[in-house]
This record gives C-alpha cells, structure tokens and sequence, in this order.
C-alpha cells in the first residue's frame, strides 16, 4: 500500500472509537492526498425532477491493510447533507455503504462528495468526487381547455 | 305571514344575476359592465406562472379584432399526471361599442397553440338607455 508522506495514518478500529462523523464540510480546494486510504465509488440519478427525492448511494473502498473507520459527507449548491450512517467500520479491502437522500431544488446542481477516515484524534478528509445531477424539465401539456361559462358581473 | 311569491320571485332574479351563460348562450350587458370569463383545463409538467387572457372581439374573414381583455397569472404546480384548473378573468366592456354578436376567445399566452378557444357571436352589448320618436299621441278627458 502507498503511504504518502505527511499525510496522517488511519487509526486501526480497535485503537479508538470516533465520538461522532466528521463536523466540518469537505474541502474543494484539498485535493493532495485524495484517494490515498480510501476510495468513492457510488450512484446518482443524471437528473431530477424538482421536488423529487435524489438518492446517493456510495461505497467507500478502505485501501488501507487493516480495518479503519469511514465516514462520508456530501454538499450541493452550498447545501451540506448527511450520510447514513455517520460512519462505518470497514474491513481491509472492503467496501462501506453509504447513503443520503435530499430534495431536488429547481435547477441543476453539482454534488459534492467526500470520504474521511479516523485518525484516532480526527477525522481526515481524503477522497473526493462530484457529480451533477440536471433538472428534468416536465414538458408542459394542456388539456380540455375551454370557456366554462361567462357572466355578467 | 311569509310571502312566498315574493321570496320566489327575488330568489330567481338573484339566480339569474349570478349565473353565467354556458357556450355558446348569448350575454347581453351593457357598456361599462364588467363580464366574467371562466375557463377550466387540465395541465401536467413543470410548476410554471402562465398568463390567462380572456377576450371580446369581433372576428372579420378569420381575424381576431380583440377590442377588450383581460390577463391573469395563473400558477401551476408541478405535477406528471393531469391535474384539473379553473380561472377566471373580469374583462371591462368600456371600450367596446354597443352591437350585437360579439366574439369571444380565451387563451393561455405561453401556450396558445395548445389552448386558444374561440366562441363566435355569444355576446350583445348595449348602450346607453335611449328612446325614440317620444311624442304625444293624444289627450283627452277623462
């Protein structure tokens, strides 16, 4: 396994146990060392209706050699949202489930998505992908149009 | 003692004054009255603001003279299947010149070609009251 330098080691699950999911929103601009203990592979639908509930559902690839904990987070349009679960303990080589679900505003949006493991102190942010999701327009149709009645008022 | 006739009688004009005419029935108001164009339809697609026009015109060789109208925005909700609407609008019979047999059409504007509806010769408007020939016919005692 390629271990970068300066990049924090996962914690091995039986060292500690993260009080909670990570609380700070992933980092677009920290892409150094994205993918180096774990990787995003997922779904999402290419579009949706407004209003619509979108599903994202991903599995986290832990790269290390030994169990460590995961966690994801995800974002779009400035919108922070949560996975489920808050994080997960994966074997070697194994993928964790994640998944989260939101509204569809009314227009495109691009989702932002990122993975974390536990470092034993905190938990670091380390891959990341994105993905748009384009409004689907409903193409309008009228039907059984006419004058009902009218009146004198 | 309740006068039943009386209640009948007051019951049917407040009836009539409230009731719109179904196409294609003739409306006779006057000038100035305001007339009350009600249409219904079904929509399915986007959420969407649409303008309702309602019209009184008079049609020449297949043209549209539109001498009074009305617009009204309409919101529609989104929805895949068909959902069913009413709306009216109230159109001002100022402008428009005592005649008889009026046309009247109604419209959704961003969606013209899929909803304009015309009704030809349903509506009469007179004007102000006038007489004619008033003269003394004969005297007499009596």
């Amino acid at each position: 396994m390629e271990v970068r330098q300066g990049l924090p080691m996962p914690a091995p699950v039986s060292e500690s146990l993260p009080p909670a999911g990570p609380r700070r929103r992933g980092n677009l601009g920290a892409a150094v060392g994205a993918g180096t203990y774990t990787t995003i592979y997922g779904s999402a639908p290419s579009q949706a209706s407004y209003g619509e509930q979108v599903t994202i559902d991903v599995q986290i690839r832990n790269k290390a050699a030994y169990p460590i904990y995961i966690a994801v987070t995800g974002r779009y349009n400035g919108v922070d949202f949560t996975f489920s679960p808050e994080y997960a303990n994966v074997e070697a080589g194994a993928y964790g489930p994640f998944s989260a679900s939101f509204s569809m505003p009314n227009k495109d949006i691009t989702v932002d998505i990122w993975s974390w493991y536990w470092t034993g102190s905190e938990w670091y942010q380390d891959d990341h992908t994105s993905v748009t999701i384009a409004l689907k327009v409903l193409t309008p149709e009228f039907s059984g149009f006419g004058i009902s009645d009218y009146s004198k008022l | 003692m309740r006068n039943l006739y009386a209640d009948t009688v007051e019951g049917i004009i407040r009836e009539v004054e409230g009731l719109g005419v179904a196409p294609s029935g003739k409306l006779t108001v006057m000038v100035g009255d305001v007339v009350r164009m009600s249409v219904a339809f079904k929509y399915r697609g986007s959420a969407m603001t649409v303008t309702l026009r309602g019209s009184i015109g008079k049609r020449t060789l297949g043209v549209f003279d539109e001498i009074a109208y009305k617009t009204k925005s309409i919101s529609l909700s989104q929805s895949a299947d068909f959902v069913s609407y009413t709306a009216y609008v109230d159109i001002p019979t100022s402008a428009i010149s005592p005649a008889t047999n009026y046309d009247i059409e109604a419209k959704i504007s961003e969606y013209a070609g899929q909803t304009l509806v015309k009704i030809d010769d349903v509506i009469d408007v007179l004007g102000a009251p006038e007489f004619q020939n008033f003269q003394i016919t004969d005297y007499s005692k009596v």
